[in-house]
């Protein structure tokens, strides 16, 4: 007898999920849960060299949005958004220059950790970017969530307590080594990395020049709030951003010069010093995507 | 907390060793009664290991396909509800 089958098997379930714990609200975004990471780099900080900067970034989190940021630099973004913050900071400002001059300590000068912001939603099933993309220029982008595909391996590791399966991708000219945990089943991670089924807690490119580890994991109903200042965020594209943000570093010393010798009142700031020596970029220094070289 | 979930499978046997099977589904909220979005939704091979995953959508669908469902699980999470684990075995059949 001759059978005839379909192509493919069908398999349909309908899956109801008990409802173990409380809803976040559904009109303002709020979280349930917050990840610290800290995020190491290296940079070549013009005629310093290579350093390694270790930014501290937040992930708050829920099934359906992410924001991920820097809480120091949201806190002056902040106070530049309003007069009275902005008089908070100008006063921040004279009290840590007054430090740095009496003890030489450049920490006590307020300034931004990292600059990006990082907003993902699911039921756009897009990632809106907002950064710096200049000396005093900022940019914003979106992109679908389908630009990150994912290879699942075998090995495992304990991060934090948690089961860590490893997970590999090329994306935006990098190579990426990330370690997931399906024991938080949010489909997110640092920066814009997401896409998994658990929540990634570690994650390096191979030239080892960018990586982000959680260090800590904790329930939260914080609210996600919209990046402050949007206005100052140009609509751009990401390479156009990436190139010009490249050229700034290439050239940071050159950039406060002309800066300095172009001040908004027609002045020219009196410089003694020469003209630093950009050194030679030897270990091939890059932003954390390189795909703008192309 | 009540474990209690109603599903229905539907198996169409095959006789091609290379058929694929689609998994599809939809993930609702067994008190609201209301689609869920962004369920994770995981196919785990007798090892234990991932094979397929993804996500539920704004209806609260997924569709995954895998060359054989023996000895697997599909397994669907979320942050604030219990775990479901079904097993996806040809040798259950459910009506």
């Amino acid at each position: 007898m001759h059978l005839t089958v379909p192509k493919a098997l069908l398999v349909s379930t309908m899956i109801m999920l008990a409802h173990s714990g409380s809803l976040a609200g559904k009109d303002a975004p709020k979280a349930e849960i917050k990840i610290s990471y800290n995020y190491r780099h290296l940079f070549l900080r013009g005629s310093d060299g290579v350093v390694e900067i270790s930014n501290r970034y937040i992930l708050l989190a829920n099934q359906k949005e992410s924001k991920f940021y820097s809480p120091q630099t949201e806190y002056l973004d902040s106070l530049d958004s309003t007069s009275e913050g902005r008089a908070v900071s100008r006063q921040l400002m004279d009290i840590g220059v007054k430090r740095y001059l009496e003890t030489g300590d450049r920490s006590a000068v307020p300034h931004n950790d990292g600059d990006i912001y990082v907003f993902k939603s699911i039921p756009e099933m897009e990632t809106a970017v907002y950064d710096k993309a200049g000396m005093i220029e900022f940019g914003h982008y979106t992109e679908p969530f389908a630009e990150m595909e994912w290879a699942i391996g075998d090995s495992t590791k304990n991060l934090l307590g948690y089961e860590c399966i490893m997970a590999t991708t090329d994306y935006h000219g990098r190579h990426w080594t990330v370690w997931f945990t399906p024991d938080i089943p949010i489909h997110d991670g640092p920066w814009k990395l997401c896409g998994l089924p658990g929540l990634i807690l570690e994650a390096n490119e191979t030239d080892g020049q960018h990586s982000f580890i959680a260090d800590g994991i904790e329930k939260s109903d914080r609210l996600m709030q919209p990046v402050y200042g949007k206005h100052r965020y140009e609509k751009m594209n990401r390479i156009d951003m990436l190139k010009s943000l490249s050229a700034y570093y290439g050239n940071m010393d050159g950039a406060v010069r002309a800066a300095l010798e172009n001040l908004p009142d027609g002045k020219r700031a009196a410089i003694s010093k020469a003209p630093a020596v950009q050194p030679e970029n030897t270990q091939n220094i890059d932003l954390i995507e390189t795909d703008y070289r192309k | 907390m009540n474990r209690f979930f109603a599903y229905t499978i539907c198996l169409l046997t095959a006789a091609y060793a290379h058929a694929q099977v689609n998994v599809t589904g939809i993930v609702v909220d067994k008190e609201a009664n209301e689609p869920l979005t962004g369920a994770s939704v995981i196919i785990k091979g007798k090892d234990g290991k991932i094979k397929k995953f993804s996500s539920s959508k704004t209806d609260g669908r997924f569709s995954l396909t895998i060359p054989s469902v023996a000895g697997c699980r599909l397994e669907v999470s979320m942050m604030s509800f219990a775990k479901q684990s079904i097993p996806l075995d040809l040798s259950l059949i459910h009506i």
